[in-house]
Order: structure tokens, then C-alpha cells, then sequence
């Protein structure tokens, strides 16, 4: 092996420690929402109990809801129905009303009728939109901010590779009761090796995914800068005709649905199945009827089948198959929205996120532990980035679950200043994560435990809660079949055993900690 | 079938992490409580196990889920080396004892 020199070293442990200190809470903050979004379908049944309904093979006639669609949505340019699936059990329906705003409803997929939801945002409403921008809507900054740190967080796999100096010989090793600051850097170490495939991938997925919108020059260009027309002509989306204004009847969607399904099924050689059922112009002559299918269960790559379909005639107008030059691509995404029906896979993508939490954590703490022995720990800088930790890491997962508390607690019609329930859950969490920080620089150390018994509190209270305000306690779920909610409420007791335990350590610990930094300068 | 690839398929994955710790000085005399060296063929079997789990996860899903799948197993398996050799290294000196009586 050729040797590195210590000017090298040097120069990765600066870029390392300073991109970690100053990108670390974001990178914490997306790897944990990530993490949750992997099982976000079923986080949102938890959160709005109307969804929990348990999946059947259904011949659901689209021709049926259309004929029944409410008189708001029957002149709708735009109307989406997402076909049920086991994890999605409700036909999702959403249209654009005449003002132009969005509705976003639920339908009953038994009887079609439209189900009566609690007002949440729940997983896919936010923690799948914070995952990805932070909730920062302006000027897509917070894409931005969250691309930085994926770029970030790849400089720092590398640079972290070649500062570790024994990353063979000490693979596997783990020394929790040695010197916390030794016990630290050793957790970071292996909650890093552990998973470095899996976290190189997430961020370069993660940014090939929104290339699109980082990298848009190079794509455009084919197009002549058009970057409209370079969408549709990768995605396969296509854009309706202005109204006409003369009325025409429908042709039968259902009909339309069985010939797009059975074009992909005989291009694929297996079934293929729409996932949207998508009218534009609905009962205009000009009306387009779309279909969709992006999430196969059987394989990691995409897939992009669309078929459109003239509404008036029932006739084929476009068709559309992934070029296999995406195919590469298609699997980096496919790989990253984890849609597929692989569940052990799916879990060990749960367990490789939360190993990820842990690496980006340790390491911000290791840079915490590696400065309060120098006496640096009264400076500013030291207790800013010691509340941003603090905050930053027990903070957010306090928020999370002061947002299911929230969500159990508020009444169906709760408002409060012009803000409505689902907007009130979000406040619960912002004011929760500010609470942690301004709860951290006060407290300072002693933050840590008295967040994490508050993390097992409210965790356990959301799963209380749940067994108060809804009919699926736990064993009520396991024997009824809703398995998202008992799951969702193990996980919760699980983390809040967790909690409680940190919250333990962190206490016997307190007393000796003193007598431990003045031995520090020794190590 | 498939549920016996993967059960399979995660004790390769395991057996081939903890063969390659043993493999390495430290571990082993952990292990074996005693300053004995490492048989030689230690790490050719932690690797060997290792590509047998990745093979297992191909028979059971095809390279596209096994290209995401085996780095987590493996990972999985670390974990679990290391918490054994952290909490209680000489729970593996059977292994160890079984692993030398052979050779």
C-alpha cells in the first residue's frame, strides 16, 4: 500500500471535520427523515386511522367513479386516481378545481365513496417533502441545501477512509468502556464501515434523482433549452390540448385500462399493472385519458410505462416505454424510492438509514468530545455547535414524536389562528425542534438524557393514544390484519425502550463524567 | 425455497464476518483466551463465505436486488461480530476450538 502522507491527512481531517460540524444536523436531519419514508405508506395509516383498511384484489371500475365524481370535479382539468395497492389500501383521488387548487381526498375502495380523513399531513406530506427540501419551499432552496449536503456527505465517505488510519485491524472493533471519547470514535468507525455502501448510494441516488433540477443545462441543450419538452420526452408526460369548450362523453376508461395493461404485460412478459388512472379535460372533446405504471414489485429498476388514450374515441395516441439507455439510471432511482415488494430488503434499508443517524451523530459528537478536553468548551462556538448537536440529533427525533402525540391529541376540528389541524401538527413539531435547541444550550450536557426520557415518553404516549382514540390497539391490529399499525406501534415501544435506556446510561454516567474530563488531557 | 436461500444466505454472511474476525490477532486471542495464533485459513474462509452469501442472495432474487441486499446483509453481520466480540469474545472460542481441532 502506498503510504499517505501526513500533509494529506491532515488536509482530508480538516475538510472532514468541518463539512461534518457545519453540514452534520442537515445530514442528520435528511438521513432521518429518509429513514421514516421508507416506511411512510404505513406511518400514514397510523396517522389517519380512516386508511387502515385491509387490502383486497378488487376489479375497481373507474368508468363507476367517474359517473359519481362530485359536481366540483366534473369539469376538472386535471383528475388523478392512484390505484390501491397492498400498502396504499384507499384509491387515492385527487383533482384541480375550477379555481385551480388542488384537492386531495381518499375513496373508499370498497364502495367508492369518498372517506372522511383526518386532517394530517402524516408521513408522505411531510416527512417524504422534509427528506427532500426541509420544507424550504422558496426558490427550490431547500433542494438545494439538501443537495449540498449529499454532495457533502460523499466528500466526507472518502476523506473519512483515508483519515481512519486502521480501518482493517480495527474493523470490528468496539470498545464502549473505554474513555467516552475513545467509545465515540469507535461507533462512528463502525457505524461507518457498516454501511458505507449503502451511504455512498443514498446521496448519489438521491442527487441523480434530482439532476434534473441541479444539472438542467446539459440536458436542455438537446432541446433546445426547452426544458418542458426534455421532460416529457424522458418521462413520457404529456401535456392536453386547451379545452375546446364543446362537451363529449367519456369512452369507457375501464376498457382503455385493460389494452394499456395488457401492452405492457405482453412487452414485459409478466402482468403489468397501472398505478395511476389519470383524465385530463374531463367531459371536454379534448379529453385525455393517461396511464401509468413507475413501481414494479418484482425488481429494483423503474419501470416508465405510459399509455395515453383519446378520450372521446377510446383511442390509442401514445405510447411510451422507458429507452433502455435509462436503465442504469432507473435502477440508482429505483434503488433510492425503495417501492419495490422486497420486505426483508426493506428493513434492512430501515436499519442501514438509523445506522446511518448513528454514524453522522458520533461524529458530531466525536468533534463535541474531542474539544471539551482542550478547555475549549466555555468558547461560543463550542456551545453553539454543542445546542446544534444536541438539537440537531435527540431534537429532531423529540419532534417526530411530539408530531404523532400531536396528531392522536388534536380534536378533528381543531384551528387555531386561521391554521388548520394538519397545519397545527407541523407547528407542534417546529415549535418542539426550537424548544430542543433553546432547551440545549441552556441545559447543555444535561440536554441529552432529559431529552431522550422525553423521547421515551412521548413515544410511548403516541402508542397509548393510538390504543385510546382508534379501535386498532395493538392486538386489535395484529389479529385484524392491519399490520402498518401494529408494526408502526412495536417500532414506537421499541425506540421508546431505546430512549429510556440511553436515558439511563446518560444518568450513571453524569457523575463520574466530571472526574473523566480532567483525566482526559492525559489520553 | 426462498425463505431457506435467505436464512441461508445471512449465516454465510455472519459465519464469513466472524471467520474474518477471528482471523486477526486480536480477536483470536480474545476468542481463545490464550496467545495462539490464527489458523492461516481463516480469512480465506470468512471471504469465501462471504461470496457464498452474495451467490445465495443471486439464486433468490436475481443480481439487481442481491447488488442492494448483500452489502446491508454484510453489514448486518458486522454489527453483530462486533457486538459479540465487544460483550463477550470467548462465547466464540467453540467456533475457534471447532475451526483448529479440524485442521
Amino acid at each position: 500500500m502506498t503510504r499517505i502522507s501526513a500533509e494529506f491527512r491532515h488536509a482530508m481531517h480538516w475538510a472532514h471535520s468541518w463539512l461534518g460540524v457545519v453540514l452534520g444536523i442537515i445530514m442528520f436531519a435528511v438521513f432521518w427523515m429518509g429513514t421514516l419514508t421508507i416506511f411512510a405508506p404505513e406511518i400514514d395509516q397510523w396517522m389517519i386511522p380512516e386508511t387502515r383498511i385491509v387490502h383486497q384484489e378488487r376489479d375497481i371500475s373507474y368508468d363507476r367513479l367517474l359517473a359519481e365524481l362530485p359536481p366540483e370535479a366534473r369539469a376538472s382539468a386535471y383528475i388523478n386516481f392512484v390505484v390501491p395497492t397492498e400498502r396504499h389500501p384507499a384509491i387515492g383521488f385527487f383533482y384541480q378545481g375550477a379555481d385551480g387548487t388542488f384537492h386531495d381526498s381518499a375513496l373508499d375502495p370498497a364502495t367508492g365513496q369518498p372517506l372522511e380523513m383526518t386532517d394530517s399531513l402524516a408521513a408522505s406530506g411531510f416527512f417524504y417533502p422534509f427528506h427532500l427540501s426541509l420544507m424550504i419551499e422558496w426558490q427550490n432552496l431547500g433542494n438545494w441545501i439538501v443537495g449540498l449536503a449529499a454532495l457533502a456527505m460523499l466528500i466526507l465517505l472518502v476523506s473519512g477512509l483515508f483519515i481512519h488510519r486502521k480501518i482493517i485491524a480495527e474493523f470490528f472493533v468496539f470498545r464502549p468502556h473505554r474513555k467516552a471519547r475513545r467509545a465515540t470514535l469507535d461507533l462512528h468507525n463502525l457505524s461507518s464501515l457498516i454501511g458505507l455502501p449503502f451511504y455512498f448510494l443514498m446521496p448519489l441516488s438521491g442527487l441523480l434523482i434530482f439532476a434534473f433540477l441541479y444539472l438542467p443545462w446539459g440536458i436542455g441543450e438537446a432541446f433546445d433549452g426547452d426544458m418542458d419538452a426534455a421532460y416529457a420526452e424522458m418521462s413520457g408526460d404529456y401535456a392536453a390540448p386547451e379545452r375546446s369548450g364543446r362537451p363529449a362523453p367519456l369512452a369507457s376508461v375501464d376498457a382503455m385500462k385493460r389494452e394499456a395493461e395488457a401492452l405492457w404485460s405482453a412487452e414485459e412478459g409478466v402482468p403489468v399493472k397501472t398505478n395511476l388512472v389519470r383524465v385530463l379535460n374531463h367531459g371536454d372533446e379534448t379529453a385525455v385519458v393517461y396511464f401509468r405504471n413507475t413501481f414494479p414489485e418484482d425488481r429494483v429498476v423503474l419501470s416508465e410505462y405510459v399509455a395515453v388514450f383519446d378520450g372521446a374515441s377510446g383511442r390509442l395516441i401514445r405510447n411510451f416505454s422507458l429507452p433502455p439507455l435509462g436503465e442504469a439510471s432507473a435502477w440508482i432511482q429505483g434503488a433510492h424510492f425503495v417501492q419495490f415488494g422486497h420486505w426483508p430488503l426493506r428493513w434492512l434499508y430501515f436499519f442501514g438509514g438509523l445506522g446511518g443517524c448513528v454514524m453522522i451523530a458520533t461524529g458530531m459528537l466525536f468533534w463535541l468530545r474531542s474539544r471539551e478536553s482542550k478547555l475549549a468548551n466555555t468558547s461560543l462556538g463550542y456551545r453553539v455547535v454543542e445546542a446544534l448537536t444536541i438539537g440537531g440529533v435527540s431534537g429532531i427525533v423529540l419532534a417526530t414524536a411530539a408530531f404523532l402525540v400531536a396528531n392522536r391529541l388534536l380534536p378533528s376540528d381543531a384551528a387555531l389562528a386561521g391554521i388548520d389541524r394538519a397545519g397545527l401538527e407541523v407547528r407542534v413539531f417546529w415549535l418542539m425542534w426550537l424548544g430542543t435547541f433553546l432547551h440545549a444550550a441552556v441545559l447543555r450536557e444535561r440536554a441529552w438524557g432529559q431529552q431522550c426520557w422525553a423521547i421515551a415518553v412521548s413515544g410511548m404516549a403516541a402508542v397509548i393514544l393510538n390504543a385510546a382514540t382508534t379501535p386498532h390497539h395493538i392486538i386489535a391490529a395484529l389479529s385484524g390484519g392491519h399490520w402498518a399499525v401494529a408494526i408502526t406501534d412495536i417500532v414506537l415501544i421499541a425506540g421508546a425502550g431505546l430512549a429510556l435506556w440511553a436515558g439511563l446510561r446518560l444518568a450513571q454516567n453524569a457523575e463520574p463524567r466530571s472526574s473523566d474530563l480532567k483525566a482526559l488531557p492525559a489520553e | 425455497m426462498s425463505m431457506v436461500l435467505l436464512i441461508a444466505a445471512g449465516l454465510a454472511g455472519l459465519g464469513g464476518c466472524l471467520a474474518l474476525a477471528l482471523s486477526q490477532h486480536r480477536h483470536w486471542q480474545a476468542a481463545m483466551r490464550s496467545s495462539s495464533l490464527p489458523p492461516r485459513w481463516a480469512r480465506r474462509l470468512g471471504w469465501s463465505l462471504i461470496a457464498a452469501s452474495l451467490g445465495l442472495l443471486i439464486m433468490r432474487d436475481g443480481a439487481s436486488f442481491a447488488m442492494l441486499f448483500w452489502p446491508l446483509l454484510i453489514g448486518a453481520g458486522a454489527l453483530v461480530t462486533a457486538g459479540l466480540l465487544s460483550w463477550k469474545p470467548t462465547l466464540l472460542s467453540p467456533l475457534s476450538k471447532w475451526c483448529t481441532g479440524r485442521r
